[in-house]
C-alpha cells in the first residue's frame, strides 16, 4: 500500500475529520496523520474550526408563538389568495358565457337569412338587359306591353342604372337575383320604350306565328295593366315558339334552333341591332322560367 | 388513471384522518414518507388542516435551515413563510414517490438564496475584511463576562463568515455539517451529485478553517 504524502493528505483532511471518507482512503489518511506531526496539527485545526462553526451556528430556541405566527400568517395569506382568485375566475366564465350567447344568436340570424334565400325559385342562367328599344325581326315593334317573364325576369340591372340609347347584352345571372330581376323586368315594362324579342329560329329573325299567338295568350292581363305604355314594354318571344309545328321556320332551322337560341335587341338607332346567339340549355331553363312567370303573372292579376 | 388514484388516495386519507383524529399525534413523526404522502393528497383535495399538519411536521427544520442560511431570526421567519407559501403553490408539481422532506428542503434553500440575493450579500472577499475587524484583537480573553461577550461576538463573526460563503457551498455546509444530513441526502435536496456535494463541503470547510485560524491567531496574539 502506497503511503500518502502531506499534500494529498491535506487535501482530504476536511473530509477525514468529518468522517466523509470511507474505506481505503480513510485508512490511508489515518495512517498518515498518525505518522505525520504537521498533518496531525492540521487535523486538530479542522476539528477546532468545525467545533467553532457548530457552536456559532447553533440556532436559538424558537418559541411556540414564533412558529404559530408563521403558520397563521401562511394560512391567512393562502385565504387571501383564494379570495383574490375567486373574482378573476368568475370574470372569464361570464365573458365566455356572453361570447357563447352572441355566437348562438348570430348563428340563428344567419340560418334564418339563409333559409329565406333558399326558399326563392331557382334562377335561370340567362338574363337579358335591354335598356334599349327592341323590335321584332319582322320590323314591327313588339306591340304589347306584356313582358313575358321568361327572359325579362332575368334583367340584370335596375332601369335607373341603365343608360338610355345604349345597347345592353345578355348576362349570366347569379342565382339569388331572380326575384329582384323579376321586379325590375316589370318596372322596365311599364316605363320602357324598349322592346326585345328572342327568336330561336336561326338565320332569320322572325317572330313566329306561334310566338305571336303565345304572346296574345299570355299578354292580355299585362296589356290591360300597362296599356299606357303599349309599345314601350320589352317583348320576349320564348324559344318554345320556334319549335311549334306550322311555324315559319324550316326543318333545318328547327334543328339548329334546337341547339341555338337567338336574341335580337334593337337599339334606338334602327340601323343597329344586337343579335345574340346562346346555347339551348340556357333557353330551356328560360322556358321553364317563362312558364313559371306566366303562371305567376296570371295568378297575380 | 393517475388522477383517479390520487383522488382515491385523498378520499381515503380524508376518511382515515377525520374518522381517527387520535391517530394524528402518533403519525406526526415527520420522517414517515407515507405520512407526508397522505397529507399531500389531502392538501390537493383542498384540506387546509392537512397543510397545517405539514407545517407542524417540518417547521422546526425549515426555520433552522433558514436561520443558519440567513443568520437572523426575522429573515428566517420571513423565509419560512415564503417557503410554505411556495410549497402550497407548487404542491401539485410534487411527484408521488419523491422524498417530501428533500423537496421542502430544496425549496427552503432556494428561498434563502433569493433572500440573500435581495439583500445583496457580498462575496467571499468580505470574509477577509471581517477577519480584519478589531474584535479579534481581544478574543479569547477568558471566562470573565467581558470575555464571554467577546466570545459571542466572535461566534457572530463566524456566522457572518458562513453567510459570506458562495451560495452552493453554504447550502452544502449547512445541510451536511450543521443539519446533519448525509451526503446523499444533501445531494438529493440540492439536486446535485454526492461527489459535487463532497467537493463543495470540503471547500467550505477549508475556507471556514482558514478564517478561524486567523481569528484564533489574532486572538492569541492579543493575549
Amino acid at each position: 500500500m502506497r503511503a500518502l504524502n502531506c499534500k494529498r493528505a491535506a487535501g482530504m483532511m476536511s473530509l477525514y475529520v468529518a468522517g466523509d471518507l470511507g474505506g481505503e482512503p480513510e485508512r490511508k489518511v489515518a495512517a498518515h496523520v498518525a505518522a505525520c506531526d504537521p498533518c496531525r496539527r492540521l487535523a486538530r485545526k479542522f476539528s477546532e474550526s468545525n467545533r467553532l462553526l457548530t457552536e456559532a451556528c447553533r440556532p436559538p430556541e424558537f418559541s411556540a408563538e414564533f412558529f404559530s405566527g408563521i403558520r397563521e400568517s401562511v394560512l391567512a395569506e393562502i385565504k387571501r389568495d383564494r379570495m383574490r382568485s375567486q373574482p378573476s375566475r368568475f370574470r372569464p366564465r361570464w365573458l365566455y358565457a356572453t361570447a357563447f350567447a352572441a355566437v348562438v344568436i348570430a348563428s340563428a340570424v344567419m340560418l334564418q337569412h339563409f333559409r329565406s334565400i333558399t326558399r326563392q325559385p331557382p334562377p335561370s342562367n340567362v338574363a337579358v338587359a335591354p335598356p334599349v328599344e327592341i323590335q321584332t325581326t319582322s320590323g314591327q315593334v313588339a306591340g304589347t306591353n306584356s313582358a313575358p317573364s321568361g327572359l325579362s325576369s332575368n334583367l340584370p340591372q335596375s332601369p335607373r342604372n341603365l343608360p338610355r340609347n345604349l345597347p345592353r347584352t345578355l348576362n349570366v345571372l347569379q342565382p339569388r337575383r331572380v326575384q329582384s330581376q323579376k321586379n325590375l323586368a316589370l318596372a322596365t315594362g311599364r316605363s320602357g320604350s324598349r322592346h326585345f324579342e328572342t327568336v330561336r329560329k336561326p338565320g332569320v329573325s322572325v317572330t313566329t306565328p306561334a310566338a305571336r299567338s303565345e304572346r296574345t295568350e299570355t299578354a292580355p292581363a299585362e296589356q290591360s295593366a300597362t296599356s299606357a305604355a303599349t309599345n314601350a314594354s320589352p317583348r320576349v318571344t320564348t324559344p318554345k315558339s320556334a319549335a311549334f309545328p306550322g311555324s315559319a321556320s324550316s326543318v333545318s332551322g328547327r334543328a339548329f334552333a334546337s341547339q341555338v337560341s337567338r336574341i335580337e335587341i334593337q337599339t334606338a338607332d334602327p340601323n343597329i341591332r344586337i343579335i345574340w346567339l346562346g346555347p339551348r340549355a340556357s333557353l330551356q331553363s328560360d322556358e321553364i322560367n317563362h312558364d313559371q312567370d306566366q303562371h305567376e303573372n296570371g295568378s297575380r292579376r | 388513471m393517475e388522477v383517479v388514484k390520487e383522488r382515491m388516495a385523498a378520499e381515503m386519507a380524508h376518511i382515515f384522518l377525520t374518522d381517527a383524529p387520535e391517530m394524528l399525534p402518533s403519525a406526526r413523526v415527520g420522517d414517515n414518507a407515507d405520512y407526508f404522502a397522505v397529507l399531500v393528497a389531502r392538501v390537493r383535495a383542498g384540506d387546509e388542516f392537512a397543510f397545517e399538519q405539514i407545517m407542524l411536521a417540518t417547521q422546526q427544520r425549515v426555520v433552522s435551515i433558514a436561520w443558519r442560511m440567513l443568520g437572523n431570526q426575522d429573515d428566517a421567519r420571513d423565509a419560512a413563510q415564503d417557503v410554505y407559501l411556495r410549497v402550497f403553490k407548487y404542491l401539485r408539481r410534487f411527484r408521488a414517490g419523491e422524498d417530501f422532506r428533500a423537496w421542502i428542503h430544496r425549496i427552503t434553500i432556494n428561498v434563502c438564496h433569493d433572500f440573500a440575493r435581495k439583500k445583496r450579500v457580498p462575496g467571499m472577499a468580505e470574509i477577509e475584511l471581517v477577519a480584519e475587524g478589531p474584535a479579534f484583537e481581544i478574543a479569547h480573553c477568558g471566562p470573565d463576562p467581558e470575555g464571554l461577550a467577546l466570545h459571542e461576538q466572535q461566534l457572530a463573526l463566524v456566522r457572518r463568515a458562513v453567510q459570506l460563503l458562495p451560495a452552493k457551498e453554504r447550502a452544502a455546509l449547512v445541510l451536511r455539517d450543521l443539519e446533519g444530513f448525509s451526503t446523499e441526502e444533501v445531494a438529493q435536496a440540492l439536486g446535485s451529485r454526492p461527489v459535487t456535494v463532497r467537493s463543495q463541503v470540503s471547500s467550505a470547510r477549508a475556507k471556514i478553517k482558514t478564517y478561524c485560524d486567523r481569528l484564533l491567531r489574532k486572538g492569541g496574539t492579543s493575549q
